[in-house]
């Protein structure tokens, strides 16, 4: 059977070990002392005696205190009411009607003191002097006055035309065996000027039909096709296994001219081709030739003719682009760099 | 007859030989290169493929890739990876998805044996297109995050230490060597593939692989995949529309939604530029803004509909534009307007105290848009104005109703201007706000002018006088705008009131301290500003400002001989009448007020008195004559340079109105705050 330890017990074992005084060794406290050498005992008459004489002081003490507070206590008067007692008078006699006794009316009590503070009278208002009234503001037509202007912000100049990243070589020593592509959107196919590779090289080229994201085409003739030469090669596995790369070459496409259009260039809207790299860039070169190109519809170069459909503003800007044949096509920046060289050179022409 | 029967069965009993010793294995390992081409490049490959290899990879996975080729290989596991990644790629080519099925049938075999990394490469990525091709989204995510952390990840560490060591290319790399086109692939499926599939929600878990394909990854292997057919211009503009102001919170989902949109935008806007508003650009219109109101769903926060707003008004203006020009007007059906965009804009104005809620990482990056999205808001309004003043012209009978309508839309930009440019927080309104209201102004009081016809009333008269003076108030040096006043003026009989309107508007721009500093520093544009500026400071011009026309100066100039000859007539005359009456004599005393008859000599003179008082008058007129000549003369002579000075200043206005960034903006908005309370 299992043992409940009590709560006595555990407050015993708590206990333990604390030293705690003894009333036996508080008793025996004067026979310890009485072992000092020099100390004697007073005696018990003597402290008895000693015991009386201090009760008595003590108390004489605590009397004459209270009586000397309490000849500092403040005098409390008694109001002292005077009534009167009315005794009825005798009945008088009937025919002679006796006049009612006035009745004492109760004294009022004293009007209580109160101290009022009175208020500091305030210094004289100086007279105040006339003073230049503000004029009016302008009468407000349409636009509510403003406090204050705001801090402008130092437009940047335009930076210049920035030139496309050239792609980072992780290692600037590894040999490039191939020529670099000429297009994205085609498939990949060998360049007959390209020298031909090494047997290893060449069969480890992979073939590389990756396209580059387009923007959705439009109907308008597209540049002509360019051929694209292979890739750089992976790694060769086995040269049983190797692919070769000898894709169709992709036919050229004859496209359809406007009427209008010199029969050297074909038109292509600015919309479809590829945007810039940066939506800002692209933003900022078409707010540039906007307000280059003013009221002007066309303007013809070497690169060919800018049509410029729409030039209201930059929300509502149209362009259209008859480019040189023999040029590619770019992106979106270097058309809109092409043609604002264009105005700028037909300006320069004009001054002339 | 026995030969043509016996070639089919000849050509079928070849064709297991052709599939033993086919080159096909050696494509499919490599397939990770092109396997994520255009279906159209992608058929060009397998066919070049299959006439090099004397069978069509149709044909080769039904004969060297069937369920037992397997068991009879000494490499089990690649003729099973090989048979699941040529039916995949008979779907990627075809859109066949019973390939995919097969395909997912056959790498389905190789789950147990992930340990490899080519083996897990494929089964994922099979996997990620059957979930594209379902629409599970959730799956699709799944699956390329387990690609990025078992496969992706555990290559990266060998692959740099192989490039470092210039072995990437070493024959025995294995599948290390193709992390660049892993890379590739990776980056196609997320950002082109996932919206061909039309999978647009719950790709936001990928924004962080599109982010780490973007920092070194993809492109960073130019001698492996040149930068020409790396997909790494498109994944940084994707990036760049995570992190700009153009974003949802970094939101990929919705940055990938409103990227087709603009596709779809630039298509429409190619074949407005081509063909103007015909049916097929109609079509793409519709389609376009069909893919804004796509994004636009899927934008949670305020600066994604911010972002929807600002691109979708550019379309709005060029349609109006578009019909203004091209003098037609069909319907074009859009969930979007102005209003929705001032909406939008006011409710972030209203939310500008927490911007890290509505999505925006900087207060910079918050007023950059806001301000993109004012400026869209300005043009639009001021296109759309100008359209109806256009169909005002073309249609008399309508003229009241379109140019009632242009009149509301400026009424509706400058309600818009003063409820946020008069406030706080101004540094939202880009600085071409002001001279957009100046325009708005004008074109309100134009619009009841000029095209309404003679049906208005005194309140709208009234109204478009003082749209005027608002008008000259944000843009004083608008020359053409101080006659159209006193015309307005005119209409409403009150033309007395000019110089009491006009002179606070000079006032304000020959005391303003911007202007000055402005000339001072010779800023662009100081040189007419400057003419208008002394013009102003002359009461007279001021009055030729308001009252004389362009083609009447040289008449004026004219005039100034005439003039000059009438006051030596003058002068001629005022000398004669003096000599007369000097020979006359003093003038004598004042006649009796009864003189006497008898006496002649006083007759005499009373007679004299009265000629005397006649010359009086008479060299008093011409003395008037003369000093009003004399005025006259002096004003034409300097006031008429300074109103001539002015014209030919009002291409400054058309600067402005082709080019947001025009330094002068900054100078109007100085101007609208200066010496307000």
């Amino acid at each position: 059977m299992k043992r409940i330890p009590s709560l006595r017990s555990d407050r015993a074992r708590r206990r333990g070990g604390r030293p705690r005084p003894s009333l036996a060794r508080l008793v025996a406290g004067p026979a310890v002392a009485v072992r000092y050498p020099g100390y004697a005992d007073p005696g018990d008459e003597r402290r008895t005696a000693t015991f009386l004489t201090g009760s008595l002081l003590l108390h004489a003490a605590a009397v004459a205190a209270l009586f000397v507070i309490a000849s500092l206590a403040p005098e409390i008067e008694d109001r002292i009411l005077h009534l009167q007692i009315l005794s009825q008078a005798p009945p008088p006699p009937p025919p002679v009607v006796p006049e009612p006794l006035p009745i004492a009316a109760p004294e009022p009590p004293p009007p209580p003191v109160v101290r009022v503070a009175r208020p500091i009278p305030p210094p004289p208002i100086a007279v105040p002097q006339p003073v230049a009234r503000p004029l009016p503001p302008p009468p407000v037509v349409a636009l509510e006055p403003l406090p204050q202007i705001d801090r402008i912000a130092k437009r940047e100049a335009p930076r210049p035309l920035e030139r496309a990243e050239a792609p980072r070589r992780t290692d600037p020593a590894a040999p490039h065996l191939a020529p670099p592509p000429l297009a994205i959107d085609r498939v990949t196919v060998a360049s007959p000027d390209a020298p031909r590779l090494p047997a290893a090289h060449r069969a480890a080229s992979p073939p590389d039909p990756i396209r580059a994201p387009r923007p959705v085409r439009d109907v308008a003739p597209a540049p002509a096709p360019v051929v694209a030469v292979p890739a750089a090669p992976a790694p060769p596995r086995a040269a049983a296994q190797r692919p070769s790369l000898t894709p169709p070459r992709q036919p050229r496409i004859e496209r359809s001219r406007p009427s209008d259009t010199r029969p050297d260039l074909h038109g292509v809207a600015l919309g479809s081709l590829a945007p810039c790299k940066s939506d800002a860039r692209e933003l900022d070169l078409k707010q540039r030739t906007v307000a280059t190109a003013g009221k002007l519809p066309l303007c013809e170069s070497p690169a060919g003719r800018f049509h410029f459909v729409e030039t209201k503003n930059v929300n509502a800007f149209l362009m259209r682009i008859e480019q040189a044949a023999g040029r590619r096509s770019g992106d979106r920046c270097s058309e809109l760099i092409l043609a604002l060289d264009c105005l700028t050179d037909s300006s320069r022409r004009s001054r002339r | 007859m026995r030969a043509l029967l016996a070639l089919p069965l000849l050509w079928v009993a070849s064709l297991p030989a052709a599939a033993a010793e086919s080159p096909w294995s050696g494509y499919l390992d490599y397939a990770y290169v092109y396997s994520s081409a255009e279906p159209e490049a992608l058929r060009a490959r397998l066919a070049q493929y299959g006439g090099e290899a004397g069978i069509r990879l149709e044909d080769y996975v039904s004969v060297a890739l069937g369920s037992g080729a397997a068991d009879a290989a000494s490499d089990p596991d690649a003729v099973v990876r090989r048979a699941a990644i040529a039916r995949l790629l008979l779907y990627l080519a075809s859109g066949d998805s019973e390939q995919l099925d097969r395909s997912v049938d056959a790498v389905e075999d190789l789950s147990g044996r992930l340990d490899r990394n080519e083996n897990r490469y494929w089964y994922h990525y099979i996997l990620a297109h059957r979930a594209l091709e379902r629409g599970q989204r959730f799956d699709f995510v799944g699956e390329l995050l387990e690609l990025w952390l078992h496969v992706i990840v555990p290559l990266e560490t060998p692959y740099d230490t192989l490039e470092t060591l210039s072995l990437s290319e070493s024959p025995h790399s294995g599948f290390v060597a193709a992390l660049p086109y892993l890379y590739e692939s990776l980056a196609r499926l997320i950002l082109i593939r996932s919206q061909q599939m039309g999978v647009h929600n719950g790709l936001d878990p990928l924004a962080a692989l599109v982010r780490l394909l973007a920092d070194g990854r993809v492109g960073a292997h130019p001698d492996v995949i040149p930068a020409e057919l790396s997909s790494r211009a498109y994944l940084e503009r994707i990036v760049t529309r995570l992190d700009g102001t153009e974003s949802d919170a970094g939101s990929l989902s919705f940055t990938l939604a409103l990227f087709e949109a603009s596709k779809y935008h630039d298509a429409a806007r190619a074949l407005l530029a081509e063909r103007g508003l015909d049916a097929e650009t109609v079509k793409a219109l519709r389609v376009a803004s069909g893919a804004y109101e796509a994004a636009l769903d899927q934008a949670v926060t305020l600066q994604g509909k911010a972002a929807v707003y600002t691109r979708v008004l550019s379309q709005l203006g060029e349609v109006y534009a578009a019909k203004q020009r091209l003098g037609v007007d069909p319907d074009i059906e859009s969930r979007f307007s102005i209003e929705g965009a001032i909406e939008v804009y006011g409710n972030l104005k209203e939310s500008e105290g927490d911007l890290a809620a509505q999505g925006y990482p900087s207060r910079d990056v918050y007023v950059a848009a806001m301000q993109r999205l004012w400026e869209e808001i300005q043009e639009t309004s001021l296109n759309a104005a100008d359209f109806y003043l256009t169909r005002a012209l073309q249609k008399p009978h309508l003229a009241d109703d379109h140019a009632r309508s242009a009149a509301r839309i400026h009424a509706r930009y400058l309600s818009f201007f003063q409820r946020f440019a008069t406030g706080d927080g101004r540094e939202t309104v880009p600085d071409s706000a002001y001279f957009a209201a100046y325009e708005a102004a004008r074109g309100y009081g134009d619009s009841l002018q000029s095209y309404a016809g003679g049906s208005l009333s005194r309140a709208e008269m009234e109204q478009s006088t003082h749209r005027y003076v608002a008008a000259l108030r944000l843009f004083p040096f608008d020359r053409q705008l101080w006659p159209a006043l006193t015309a307005s003026l005119e209409r409403l009989g009150k033309e007395n009131d000019y110089l009491d309107l006009a002179r606070p508007v000079a006032e304000a721009v020959t005391t303003s301290r911007a202007v000055d500093g402005w000339i001072q520093n010779a800023e662009p544009g100081a040189d007419p500003i400057a003419a208008i500026r002394r013009a102003l400071s002359d009461s007279q011009v001021l009055v030729y400002l308001g009252f004389a026309e362009e083609e009447t100066v040289e008449e004026l100039e004219n005039s100034l001989a005439e003039l000059r000859a009438r006051r030596d007539e003058a002068e001629s005359q005022l000398v004669a009448l003096t000599a007369k009456r000097e020979s006359l004599g003093r003038r004598g005393a004042a006649p009796p007020a009864a003189p006497d008859p008898s006496v002649r000599e006083a007759a005499a003179r009373a007679v004299d008195a009265v000629e005397v008082e006649a010359l009086d008058a008479r060299i008093g007129d011409a003395r008037t004559s003369l000093v009003r000549l004399e005025k006259q003369i002096a004003a034409r002579t300097t006031a008429l340079p300074l109103f001539k000075a002015t014209l030919g200043t009002e291409s400054l206005a058309d600067e402005l109105r082709a080019r947001r960034d025009h330094p002068v903006h900054t100078l109007l908005r100085r101007m609208f705050y200066e010496g307000r309370p």
